[in-house]
């Protein structure tokens, strides 16, 4: 370590006498000491102690105040699904930047879908209130297919185009927005892992990347793992990595996660074993998003419940994924149904 | 599998210092990259005796040895021209954009006798075509568990559907034998070998240019050998042991169909539960019959873990307008024929859920248009009814007011099942 001399430190030539009269020969000597002790022990002010720690102390505990942070979070542009309900009950205009969102869904709830829909939704240009980023989609279970996220493309754009018909250069390109979707497979928990570990130079040479997907986090680490203590630790590992990279990138970071059987033993007293479909990964890894979402099937309808958020109401929504990609539930099919069905006296 | 390596093998070398310590981890040697990213910089840090930074650069060289790279969407698209294996039903091509989707698990679900090994067959046959008749022009390797694979119902397919092709000639049995020889069967006894063999594949799709990889079927052996595995214990134990099986086969499945750029197809079992009894949380997927009313419904067989696996799973099942008891359709029931089976896709990232109709024939499995079908009949009752009505001076007026008739029932109909399905 450093063994700078204290009368090397750029102070008032009293204090400097006073330290070296307590005896601080050195940097090192000081590293012991807080403001206050040394305030108190040689007799000056709090801010001058400060101001002598601090110019030894290299990294100083940075914070920064709520209303930085309001700031800063109100500059984020979140993503939107293409659902307006969706975004409402995400606190209004989508998925948020800057923290991790997970979706937890039975099979065929159309979470690859979504996340196709929110890794176009990222290229909004500014202009059209968007984030106008880059997207990252992370595919473990080999489900990511380039046709449809084309289709979903096209509509997008489609519909973006026709609001803005003034404009004389169309506001979005397909080629463009199909050359800014990186996608990775991943055939193992290794490869997945080794990826997060060198994602952070992938991300310094694209900084305009602003959408993270993983579909999804559960597949690769629910098999061969007999130890759960190790695949907790991983998991967490790669949760903090990945919250490290929502902040310093300014990433929204969407999971995509499966749904298991859970039961419940039942004690002695109870009549009936119970089971119910709770998200995978366990306990523990439900403590590592921001956001949880939970899809499911209602009357044929499919349902979309957030049952976890710092800051919003637990709320449940309907959507629809057709042909264009995600879509706000139109009760139309419905009504068709019932009048057939009245007609036929059922 | 892939990313397995030894880690004497990373370039530049490590030194002999280095792996010297990471053999020295306790009870677990870190040889391989696997066993490398099991381990926190932490453990690395404590246990070997590393540097922090060194631990943090052996971690970052060897997942950059072993990451896959990024590829954008459009350089994918450009890649692969027809990523689609056409099942010749119209309708089922349509929705899917082309056909079964390459590199992933397209699962068909149905009971039996709905036509699963028959599609499958189906399959089969059209893969072997050269590629001018839509085929693909390869191999197929029939993994087959319940010993239902049938080659003289092959050719029988074959001679029905493309009679010119596979005609009776020298050139036709020539195109059958290449056709029957580049199908290769295999019987496999138990799951055990079955996600052995999945492991060895490689050098047999390689060495037989095999193009659609199929496992009919996936479910027969596990549900066989690990009998009930609920009631028994519930949690943990049978249960767990078979869902790490499935999930196995499914991750080999994934990588030989990626790696390959293959369809990989498999058939699964259905059961039927009742929902009273179930301990099982109903709301995980629609059920195949659609019961209105309480009673035994009819889902996919093996549970929820394996249903994520799959990227596109097809439902088949026998038509059930009489199913639906409560229903006063015994009018409409005359119009469809006997053997009419639906199919509906339940899962996939391409496709919306829709439902088509199609029969099993000769020619293996054909999709039922209704349209066509009444108009051909139409006009066989027609031409019965015109012939001895000629004679009679009221020939004009009759024959419009039965297509009146027919117009409206076929619109009836149709109508039915855009309503049933919407």
């Amino acid at each position: 370590m450093s063994a700078r001399l204290v009368s090397s430190l750029n102070l008032r030539p009293s204090t400097r006498t006073k330290l070296q009269k307590a005896g601080f020969q050195t940097v090192k000597d000081l590293q012991e000491t807080t403001p206050i002790e040394l305030s108190k022990e040689i007799g000056i002010s709090n801010n001058e102690a400060l101001n002598i720690l601090q110019q030894i102390k290299k990294n100083k505990v940075t914070s920064i105040s709520a209303s930085e942070a309001l700031q800063q979070e109100r500059k984020l542009c979140p993503i939107s699904t293409s659902c307006e309900a969706m975004d409402q009950m995400l606190g209004g205009r989508g998925v948020p930047v800057g923290k991790i969102t997970e979706f937890c869904g039975a099979p065929g709830m159309g979470k690859t879908q979504l996340g196709m829909q929110l890794c176009v939704n990222v290229q909004i240009p500014q202009n059209l209130s968007g984030p106008e980023g880059e997207a990252i989609f992370i595919d473990t279970e080999g489900s990511f297919i380039a046709q449809r996220a084309a289709e979903i493309a096209r509509a997008t754009i489609n519909k973006l185009n026709e609001n803005s018909v003034t404009e004389c250069d169309p506001p979005m390109n397909f080629d463009i927005v199909m050359s800014k979707i990186y996608v990775s497979k991943v055939h193992n928990c290794d490869e997945l892992i080794a990826l997060i570990k060198v994602l952070d130079e992938f991300l310094q040479e694209h900084p305009r990347v602003k959408l993270l997907v993983i579909d999804s986090i559960a597949f690769h680490f629910r098999q061969q793992f007999d130890d759960m203590a190790l695949r907790t630790r991983l998991l967490n590992g790669l949760a903090q990595d990945l919250n490290k990279f929502a902040q310093s990138y300014e990433l929204a970071v969407v999971l995509f996660n499966q749904m298991t059987t859970k039961f419940i033993i039942s004690g002695k007293y109870n009549l009936k074993d119970q089971a119910a479909l709770v998200p995978a990964l366990g306990e523990s890894w439900g403590h590592q998003c921001t956001n949880r979402i939970v899809l499911y099937w209602r009357n044929e309808i499919r349902c979309a419940q957030l049952v976890k958020s710092p800051s919003l109401q637990e709320t449940t929504v309907h959507y629809q994924i057709n042909s264009t990609g995600v879509r706000d539930y139109q009760a139309d099919s419905l009504n068709s149904k019932r009048r057939w069905e009245e007609l036929y006296d059922i | 599998m892939s990313s397995t390596r030894k880690l004497t093998r990373l370039n530049p070398k490590l030194g002999k210092k280095t792996i010297y310590k990471l053999n020295s981890f306790p009870r677990t040697p870190v040889n391989t990259t696997k066993e490398l990213f099991s381990r926190t910089e932490l453990e690395l840090v404590e246990c070997c005796n590393f540097k922090v930074e060194t631990a943090r650069n052996i971690q970052k060289r060897a997942a950059k040895w072993i990451v896959p790279e990024f590829v954008s969407v459009l350089d994918m698209m450009t890649e692969n021209n027809s990523p689609f294996l056409a099942t010749s039903l119209k309708g089922l091509d349509e929705a899917l954009s082309g056909g079964i989707p390459f590199s992933s698990i397209t699962e068909l679900v149905g009971p039996t006798r709905s036509g699963k090994t028959q599609l499958c067959l189906t399959l089969s046959m059209l893969t072997t075509l050269p590629e001018t008749m839509g085929g693909l022009g390869g191999g197929v390797c029939y993994i087959d568990t319940e010993r239902s694979f049938n080659a003289d119902r092959l050719i029988v397919i074959a001679e029905n559907r493309f009679p010119q092709y596979f005609g009776k000639d020298e050139r036709g049995q020539a195109n059958l034998d290449k056709m029957t020889s580049s199908i290769h069967k295999m019987d496999i006894t138990s799951s055990k070998e079955l996600t052995k063999r999945l492991d060895e594949l490689q050098e047999f799709i390689i060495e037989n240019d095999v193009k659609l990889l199929i496992v009919d079927s996936i479910g027969s052996l596990v549900r066989k050998e690990y009998q009930n595995p609920v009631k028994k214990c519930g949690w943990g134990g049978p249960l767990m042991e078979r869902n790490d099986i499935l999930l196995q086969q499914a991750s080999k499945l994934k990588y030989l169909a990626e790696s390959f750029r293959i369809p990989v197809v498999v058939t699964n079992q259905v059961i039927t539960r009742n929902r009273s009894e179930t301990v099982l949380p109903r709301e995980c997927f629609r059920p195949i019959k659609k019961s209105r009313e309480e009673g035994p419904e009819v889902t996919a067989a093996l549970g929820n873990t394996w249903a994520h696996s799959v990227t596109t799973r097809i439902m088949m099942n026998k038509f059930h307008i009489r199913n639906l008891s409560n229903l006063k359709f015994t009018i409409l029931n005359d119009l469809f024929p006997p053997n009419l089976q639906e199919l509906t896709i339940v899962k996939s990232p391409i496709a919306a859920n829709i439902t088509i109709y199609y029969t099993i024939e000769n020619e293996g499995i054909v999709e039922f248009v209704y349209s066509e079908n009444i108009e051909k009949e139409d006009k066989r009752q027609q031409e019965e009814e015109i012939g001895p009505m000629e004679e009679t001076d009221k020939s004009d007026a009759v024959p419009s007011q039965s297509l009146d008739k027919k117009k409206r029932k076929s619109d009836v109909a149709e109508w039915f099942i855009s309503a049933l399905w919407a």
